[in-house]
């Protein structure tokens, strides 16, 4: 599993890196060798929240540009090939919101990831799509950046600037709190971008699979899904809230070689 | 098929990066906001660059870059000596607070601009340009005697320094109705759709930038984003 902690690690510092010389570039100075875009420019929700108005007008929203159309692109691309690896692996948010939940588990224990009852569970993973499609709505409406100001992704990187809404940075101070008590918790329940990209779990490419025929039935592959999902109940994982992160496969947390895995095509037929 | 984590991560490293390179090497990667003004659509200069159009956020680059004007002469007729290639427009507001009706803004420079290049522009009475900045228009022939008197003009500071500038800026009282304000700004401002009709006329979509509204229809915008923003003041 360290290819997916270097990779977390790399975007993570790639957009801090990006972040910051941007601020510097504006202030006069900047590092040449590092890319100089604004927070937004290199956000692919950004591309998903303008798609109405560049389809119905060919406008895009103000602070978006043609580079957030194309992220949107790239990562509903590789959404459709392998299903929402984007959260899984390159998301900032996510990945701090992981790290935070690995010192959580160690404070809470067995009480990690058990203070929210099955049902309230249940009930709160369709929020983010009620967000998703009220965002797109408001958006749609007023053709402004209505997500910025209760955007955790963007008060992370941007808290030192003086530009992000007191409202964005409650929101992540209260997402990076409740890390300590439950795994991934804006990615659970609230991230409407997570919400659009998990769609694809329903009719991707390459799905995670699981051998019944091998399977001992040990239950360590729901143990380890920060998403909560029981991947031990299912043959093929649809679940929306699936993102990829490989953790429950034979690589990771399955001690059984080949019998969980990120397949394409019919079980039997590998 | 089976894809293991390092082939995940290959796959995945990959098609964000490549994605990027290919269509920064097709000219689509765009991470900011396009300094190219639109062009004049009819008359004899069709195909030249609105001088109307020239904004806050250019600097004397990327003015040079879309007109026939280099970064020296715009830098000596507004007397930037520091860096003046990423001098901002805007920034010459801010350390040249209006004066009434007056202003040595980024109107000033389209005024400059379009004398010195010959490019059509009306001017709405406000910009101001330094009194150096029209004798040297007057003497290179590019601007008449009988125009010359009508240009409020004012006297630059010693120096223009972009660090002074930021700080004066700070002080600065940001106005409402900018250079980039769409019309849904305007109405998060407060302002009703009756009240934005009767001053900028009819828009096709909230996402319209104003001052290009104001184009299309033939309305000032010096002048309109003085009335909206009594309008959002109220």
């Amino acid at each position: 599993m360290k290819s997916r902690r270097w990779v977390q690690i790399g975007f993570f510092l790639f957009i801090a890196a990006i972040a910051v010389n941007h601020g510097l570039t504006e202030a006069g100075g900047g590092i040449s060798w590092i890319p100089n875009a604004s927070l937004h420019a290199i956000c692919p929700f950004g591309g998903v929240v303008t798609l109405y108005t560049y389809v119905t007008d060919g406008l895009l929203i103000k602070k978006i540009h043609e580079s957030s159309l194309i992220l949107m692109g790239l990562v509903l691309f590789l959404s459709i090939l392998v299903g929402p690896a984007f959260c899984g692996w390159v998301c900032p948010l996510g990945s701090i919101q992981e790290w935070i939940g690995k010192l959580g588990r160690k404070l809470m224990g067995k009480r990690f990831n058990n203070l929210i009852p099955n049902r309230a569970d249940q009930i709160l993973r369709w929020l983010r799509y009620l967000i998703l499609i009220r965002v797109l709505m408001v958006t749609a409406q007023s053709v402004q950046l209505v997500f910025s100001a209760v955007d955790p992704y963007y008060a992370l990187f941007q808290f030192w600037t003086g530009e992000v809404a007191i409202s964005a940075i409650v929101v992540l101070l209260v997402v990076l709190g409740l890390s300590l008590i439950v795994e991934r918790p804006w990615c659970r329940y609230a991230c409407p971008f997570g919400a659009l990209l998990g769609i694809t779990n329903l009719f991707r490419i390459f799905a995670i699979r699981r051998k019944p025929a091998t399977c001992i039935g040990c239950k360590k592959c729901n143990a380890v899904c920060p998403m909560g999902i029981e991947v031990s109940t299912t043959t093929k994982v649809r679940d929306l809230r699936c993102i990829t992160c490989m953790e429950c496969t034979s690589d990771a947390a399955c001690p059984i070689p080949e019998t969980v895995e990120l397949l394409g095509g019919k079980p039997n037929e590998n | 098929m089976r894809i293991k984590h390092a082939t995940l991560a290959v796959l995945i490293v990959g098609i964000i990066f490549g994605g990027v390179l290919i269509s920064s090497a097709m000219g689509l990667w765009q991470t900011e906001s396009s300094k190219t003004p639109q062009k004049i659509e009819t008359g004899a200069f069709a195909g030249e660059g609105d001088p109307v159009d020239i904004r806050g956020s250019y600097t004397f680059s990327d003015i040079a870059n879309a007109f026939p004007i280099s970064v020296e002469v715009l830098a000596e007729a507004f007397s930037v000596e520091e860096n003046p290639a990423d001098f901002q427009l805007k920034v010459l507001e801010a350390n040249y607070p209006s004066e009434g009706e007056v202003e040595m803004g980024t109107s000033s420079v389209r005024l400059f601009v379009a004398r010195y290049t010959g490019l059509p522009y009306e001017r709405t009475g406000e910009e101001a340009l330094f009194s150096h900045a029209v004798e040297f228009l007057v003497q290179e022939g590019k601007l008449s005697g009988e125009e010359a008197v009508l240009i409020p003009t004012m006297e630059p500071k010693a120096v223009l320094k972009q660090e002074e500038e930021t700080v004066i800026e700070e002080e600065h009282v940001e106005p409402l109705v900018k250079g980039n304000t769409t019309v849904a700004d305007l109405f998060a401002l407060g302002l009703s759709e009756e009240e934005i009709i009767s001053v900028i006329g009819e828009y096709g979509s909230k996402g319209e930038v104003v001052r290009d509204v104001c184009n299309s229809n033939g309305v000032a915008f010096s002048a309109a984003k003085l009335t909206l923003q009594e309008l959002a003041e109220e």
